[in-house]
């Protein structure tokens, strides 16, 4: 590993290309599979492909190229069957600042939606890829090795994914924390609309298994309530509904009214005051808001699921400096293990170009003794260790305290010549 | 020797508890989403429990009486008490979120009794009759399991409300569920209801047979009973109507203030007795 070799990234995301743009240049598995093994051979580096629903990424680890993207363009465009003159920019990142895209990626500081979950665990499925690769990949393993690091530790240690973003789940998030979980609770859908439909999906994929879904068309309304294996009920058995619902969710085109603080009165009384969650994401609204006077009924509706979504989100951004501050220790380290790197193999090489000039100093000597030889090889390892001993701790301790330049490594490698060194050696080998 | 080890765990008793507080604060402020399954804290205040426990016995075997006479044994068995119906309830709901709160109360009785801890001349009934020593053992019990449940109450009303207010805030984000609370609350005033049972039948029996001139009527006695009542047909009532909601918060936290407060009012003016040194 040299220090002429470096690591870039190539990025296409929501925030430098089109959707179509973004859609086109999306990778399959098999897509990746492919262009991985072409680049490989081609460009002789290793390379990763992080391809998602928002973004599609390359990582690429080898000799540097000045124009990295004109060299991969052609490939890209091979693969995804597409017009290389067609392709968009894309943002391009090199050596640190590429790891700090990629740990940003995996932390979902760059997501769409901020502190998202999925991310990560795509992450995971490229390192994961990289490791059943057949050919060396080692330096972008132990890149994504750092950014799933990233990630976990900006999930434990923030709460930038914290908190529903949506309005669907932050009602099931404000339903859970009067229910504990769904199991064994009634869920009633008023409406048989499409957010009738995605709240309901919602709560089922929280554990709810009981619904009862009420709504004007008899058609919609059974439809819907056979996806969810759940009963239809005519609109007009609302009341008594409620009285069994645990939680009850309205969305309804309807411009009045649908449960009025009377009628709510007699549901509590008939209920004995269990709590009941009441969800009216309906426009204009369909439950009378003085129902939210009434002790243990908890009415939400979409103004307030929005506030909450709002709050949620202002949480997680409060949260992006402490992530980034995981991220650039992170860096850091990263970088300290790229230099560590760097230096390993120069140590490597240069103990051994001494150790190499050592013996074939000694074997001039032919006509000595064997106790003399014996003696003279004790010395010349005793002196090449000496004059080794300051040039590879200053290696070391400039790794350590994070100021050695590739200008330092790139003269003590000319000073000895360790490139054509390490090329014989390799050759003889 | 087993006096030496009795004063070490007097020192030792709220320094444990204490480190268990700092496992269950750690435990409170973790997000919900990133807490362990197998929380170590619940495994720490059994071991803590039984360490209080064995200290308990020990020191009622070395004074010869159940360590009820002064004020800091009463303050022990209370800590001890209060740790013990947390650990019940926690281990029933499978909760660990409210166990800050109540083992910040075990320190701090624990420490109070550790302070005032002194050898006190035990009254001749706790020596004579030890039915004596078991009535006042499961009325604290009782008193403190119904403290608990006051407790979980108060948290079900405070959550009820920031859920009502829509400002979500610390408590909503860091208590358990509505109903987890509803369950804990109710288990804890079942515990009361059965502990202060067995005390007040304990406490007739040793009157009935011990005393000779004990009056049935003293303040003290007649509220006691009444609020048991009062628990008891409270409680089935709710069982039975499966009443729930903000109101039974209410209920369950006024009906224990009502009876700490009929309490202070009959110690504070009027009963000769049950009173600790």
């Amino acid at each position: 590993m040299s220090s002429h070799q470096q690591l870039t990234a190539i990025s296409f995301s929501h925030h430098n290309t089109e959707l179509d743009a973004r859609d086109a240049l999306a990778f399959s598995a098999d897509d990746v599979e492919t262009f991985v093994a072409a680049c490989a051979q081609t460009l002789g580096c290793e390379i990763a492909v992080l391809s998602t629903c928002n973004r599609t990424e390359f990582y690429l680890f080898g000799i540097r190229f000045h124009e990295m993207w004109q060299k991969l363009k052609p490939m890209v465009a091979t693969t995804r069957d597409l017009d290389p003159d067609d392709l968009p920019d894309p943002h391009v990142f090199y050596g640190d600042d590429a790891a700090r895209h990629l740990f940003r990626v995996a932390a979902s500081l760059e997501s769409v939606a901020l502190g998202e979950n999925e991310i990560l665990g795509q992450v995971k499925d490229v390192h994961e890829r990289i490791l059943r690769r057949s050919g060396r990949t080692p330096v972008l393993d132990q890149l994504f090795q750092f950014a799933i690091r990233v990630g976990k530790q900006v999930r434990t240690e923030t709460t930038l994914c914290r908190g529903a973003l949506s309005v669907s789940s932050a009602a099931v998030d404000l339903a859970s924390k009067i229910f504990g979980d769904f199991t064994s609770r009634n869920v009633l859908i008023v409406g048989a609309g499409e957010t009738a439909e995605t709240a309901a999906m919602h709560f089922q994929s929280s554990g709810a298994t009981s619904f009862t879904v009420l709504n004007r068309s008899q058609d919609r309304g059974r439809r819907l309530a056979e996806r969810f294996d759940g009963v239809y009920q005519p609109l007009d058995t609302l009341v008594q509904a409620c009285e069994k619902a645990d939680v009850a969710v309205f969305a309804t085109g309807a411009q009045e009214h649908l449960l009025t603080h009377p009628q709510m009165k007699r549901v509590m009384k008939a209920r004995s005051y269990r709590p009941i969650f009441l969800i009216d994401i309906s426009n204009p609204r369909n439950i009378d808001p003085d129902v939210s006077r009434l002790d243990s009924a908890f009415l939400y509706n979409m103004d307030d699921l929005q506030q909450v979504v709002e709050a949620n989100l202002a949480t997680r951004k409060e949260q992006i400096p402490a992530a980034c501050r995981i991220i650039d220790h992170m860096v850091g380290e990263w970088s300290s293990w790229r230099q560590s790197m760097q230096v390993t193999p120069t140590i490597a090489s240069l103990a051994q170009f001494f150790d190499q000039v050592r013996t074939q100093e000694i074997a001039r000597h032919n006509g000595i003794s064997e106790e003399k030889r014996a003696m003279l090889d004790d010395f010349s390892r005793g002196l090449v260790k000496k004059l080794l001993h300051n040039p590879i701790m200053y290696l070391r301790r400039s790794v350590d305290d994070d100021t050695l330049s590739p200008e330092d490594l790139e003269l003590i490698r000319s000073l000895y010549d360790l490139d054509s060194f390490q090329h014989e050696n390799s050759d003889e080998t | 020797m087993m006096s030496t080890l009795i004063q070490i765990l007097e020192i030792a008793l709220p320094l444990m508890y204490g480190l268990v507080f700092a496992v269950y604060v750690r435990h409170f402020l973790t997000e919900s989403g990133q807490k362990s399954q197998s929380f170590v804290g619940s495994r720490l205040l059994y071991g803590v429990l039984g360490i209080h426990l064995s200290y308990l016995v020990m020191h009622g075997v070395n004074i010869e009486h159940i360590p009820v006479a002064s004020r800091a044994e009463f303050l022990s068995l209370v800590a001890f008490c209060i740790a013990l119906v947390y650990a019940f309830v926690e281990r029933s709901q499978r909760e660990a979120d409210t166990g800050v709160f109540f083992i910040a109360l075990a320190i701090a009785t624990q420490t109070w009794s550790s302070i005032l801890i002194k050898p006190a001349q035990p009254p001749e009934l706790l020596t004579e009759y030890p039915v004596y020593g078991i009535h006042v053992l499961f009325t604290v019990f009782g008193f403190t399991a119904l403290a608990v449940s006051a407790l979980y109450a108060l948290m079900y009303i405070l959550l009820s409300r920031q859920l009502k207010s829509r400002n979500l805030g610390v408590i909503f984000r860091r208590l358990p569920p509505l109903s987890s609370l509803e369950k804990m609350s109710r288990l804890a005033t079942l515990c009361g209801i059965i502990f202060l049972g067995i005390g007040l039948a304990t406490g007739h029996f040793v009157a009935t047979y011990a005393l000779d001139d004990f009056n049935f009527l003293d303040p003290k006695i007649i509220i006691t009973y009444v609020a048991w009542f009062a628990y008891a047909v409270g409680y089935a009532v709710v069982k039975i109507r499966r009443l729930s909601g903000l109101r039974m918060g209410y209920l369950a936290l006024g009906a224990y203030l009502l009876l700490i407060a009929s309490m202070v009012v009959v110690n504070t003016f009027l009963s000769s007795f049950h009173s600790f040194q």
